[in-house]
């Protein structure tokens, strides 16, 4: 079988918070499942491959955000046409940002993003740190965020879910809050490394995404490696749950 | 007079809690509250003054090895215990060495600092001499990122009147000795063999700068570190090979060796002397959880302490094989536990037991490492017995892999109650 290509972009600059293990857990659960996988870590000045079935980016302060914003500009039209075509992004925090439309620095500076994500994520808010819990349309997902942005939705995007307990995408907003956003299969979002791991539904959820765009009729087939690791995660959201008090 | 009744009062509260055990933190803010000028008037009268020492990772370590070697020198040091690095904790190790007149009557302070509070402690103690370690992955959750560290790292360095010692493998740090280099300090730097650095699994783990800063020059390093052995390093000093005691296996401990010694060597000038420095580390006390090994039920206990992702894989990096028994605690001291997804876990084969409240996150990160795990015990007191209780292993050490807060708690709870700490 094909393997599944997965693209990490800028590993070496973003990934400051563990962002690195939703790729783990993507390759893991692949694996488990007999589906081999290639991770394409890409640098910046680098061609994108051709073929790509999911992408990956992570978090990093505006000084890494900086380090590889030409690049992305530069490979922006790629991204896109890999994004029109059903590929699904992951995106986490600076990442996220970066394949937003637009990073408004809290000096007020403008940085143009690669236009995936319908979003502009404006610096200096507030900032929020903390355990967040979720709940979205692949169930509760918990996991944790540490920013100062305000995100702004644009064209009437989904959110990636509804905010139980946490900051969210503009933390200062009274009433309902969101967090993430939700385009197709792709998600952006504020919550690190641990979101795939802690949360496997959203991962399979990957994984099926771009095993269907190969083939419509593809299926996850289960694997007696995942109910254990699954429990420890369900676990590890139940104790976030409990910490946070929150009513799911 | 008010001074004086602080350090009273203050010291009737660290008694109290020494037959408590622990909690070191308290006696030092009952002084702050009644005295809060009584850190500045306590140092006041020390001829060398004060050195701070920050950083991401070694801080402890470092000041232990600094203290020591100025010790061994014949001055008369006072310095606060390891962790104990926040303006409170300072303050409640002062109580122990001040004289009722409210004064510290040492040659010299050597204090390690929190990179945050070091910033306000820096402007009211005023240290003539500050040595910088590194700047790591740490403490996201406060530190939010990188670049806030070097910003306050530069405070702190900014207030030395006399020295500034740098680690020269530190991107960061470059940057800030040469923003300070036209002050009125001396600058000093140490730094490491290259083939050391390419040796190590993990290089240094220092962040690296993105924009450039490590372009910037210093003065060339007077102390390098050219050899290290299992427990031992070669540190060549001023063109001398002089090999020194580590506290541990690892290349970090050699760094923060060469920091201690590079700073040493500044503020001795003539006196220094190589060998009272290589008799100085032989006989140093490692520093709780840096290297060190408990002595529990006829067992020995070795503490590797996860404070940051750096120190954990630098701690992993060294091991001499996979450990035969492995306890893993980690509980809200670390918020956000995703970094873990960072470190490279193959120096272990399994883990016997995994506690604290992110226990479940812990669990499914062995997991996806592929690591078998013996048991999920989430409250710690628990799974510290069921730990205790594995049969002796057959290689006679067991292993704690653990956060601070972790080790705070098991050594209190198993009956090691000196006090330490800040926090
Ligand atoms: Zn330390």
């Amino acid at each position: 079988m094909e393997p599944l290509r997965i693209l990490h972009l800028y590993p070496r600059e973003l990934g400051i918070n563990g962002d690195v293990g939703n790729v783990t857990t993507l390759v893991a659960r692949a694996a488990w499942r007999g589906l081999p996988t290639v991770v394409h870590a890409h640098q910046v000045g680098e061609d994108i491959p051709t073929e790509v079935d999911l992408v990956h980016i992570g978090s990093g302060p505006l000084s890494a955000q900086r380090a590889v914003h030409e690049d992305v500009v530069r490979i922006a039209s790629r991204l896109a046409s890999l994004a029109a075509s059903g590929v699904p992004f992951l995106a986490i925090a600076g990442g996220w940002q970066l394949l937003g439309r637009e990073l408004v620095t809290a000096q007020g500076e403008h940085l143009a993003g690669a236009g995936i994500f319908p979003s502009r994520a404006i610096l200096g808010a507030a900032r929020t740190v903390g355990e967040v819990v979720l709940k979205t349309s692949d169930g509760v997902v918990t996991g944790f965020e540490n920013h100062s942005a305000a995100t702004v939705l644009e064209d009437g995007a989904l959110p990636f879910g509804v905010v139980v307990s946490g900051g969210g995408n503009t933390p200062d907003v009274a009433g309902e809050r969101f967090e993430g956003i939700r385009i197709g299969e792709s998600v952006g979002t504020q919550l690190h490394g641990s979101l795939l791991p802690m949360n496997p539904a959203v991962a399979d959820r990957f994984l099926l995404a771009a095993l269907r765009r190969r083939d419509s009729s593809a299926h996850l087939p289960d694997a007696p490696e995942l109910a254990r690791v699954d429990d420890y995660a369900a676990r590890s959201r139940e104790a976030i749950i409990a910490r946070r008090g929150a009513r799911v | 007079m008010r001074s004086r009744l602080a350090v009273l009062a203050g010291r009737l509260a660290r008694w109290a809690l020494r037959l408590r055990g622990g909690g070191s933190a308290v006696p030092g803010r009952v002084v702050l509250a009644i005295a809060p000028r009584f850190l500045e008037r306590a140092v006041s009268h020390l001829p060398l003054g004060l050195v701070f020492v920050s950083g991401s990772n070694g801080k402890s370590t470092t000041t232990n090895m600094l203290a020591g070697i100025l010790r061994e020198h014949g001055l008369t040091v006072f310095t606060n215990p390891s962790g104990g690095n926040l303006p409170q904790g300072i303050a409640s190790a002062m109580l122990a060495s001040v004289s009722v007149d409210g004064y510290i009557h040492a040659d010299v302070g050597v204090i390690e600092v929190d990179e945050a509070y070091g910033v306000a402690l820096a402007h009211a103690l005023k240290p003539q001499a500050v040595l910088l370690l590194n700047v790591q992955i740490d403490q996201l959750n406060r530190f939010f990122e990188p670049a806030r560290v070097v910003e306050m790292l530069r405070k702190i360095g900014q207030t030395a009147d006399k020295l500034l010692v740098v680690n020269a493998n530190d991107d960061s740090l470059r940057g800030v000795a040469a923003a300070l280099a036209d002050g009125p300090r001396t600058i000093a730097s140490f730094d490491v063999a290259p083939s050391l650095i390419e040796a190590s699994p993990h290089g240094l783990a220092n962040v690296e700068a993105f924009a450039g800063a490590g372009a910037a020059s210093l003065p060339p390093a007077r102390v390098t570190v050219s050899e290290l052995g299992a427990r031992e390093a070669t540190l060549v000093i001023d063109g001398t090979p002089v090999v020194v005691a580590l506290p541990s296996r690892g290349l970090h401990y050699a760094v923060d060796a060469a920091g201690a010694v590079s700073t040493a060597l500044e503020l001795l000038g003539d006196r220094f002397s190589p060998s009272a420095t290589q008799s100085a580390m032989t006989t140093l006390r490692t520093v709780y959880g840096r290297g060190e090994t408990l002595h529990v039920r006829g067992e020995d206990i070795e503490i590797i302490m996860m404070k940051n992702p750096p120190s954990l894989q630098l701690n992993l990096d060294y091991l001499d094989e996979a450990p035969e028994q492995v306890y893993v605690a980690v509980d809200e001291g670390t918020p956000d536990p995703s970094w873990v997804y960072d470190i490279d876990l193959s120096s272990l084969d399994h883990v016997d037991v995994v506690t604290g409240t992110k226990a479940w996150q812990f669990a499914t990160r062995f997991t996806y490492a592929g690591l078998p795990i013996g048991q999920v015990v989430p409250e710690w007191r628990a799974a510290l017995d069921v730990f205790l209780a594995l049969p002796k292993p057959a290689r006679g050490m067991k292993t704690m892999i653990v956060n601070y807060e972790q080790m705070m708690l098991i050594r209190k709870h198993l009956g090691f109650l000196d006090l330490e700490g800040g926090e």
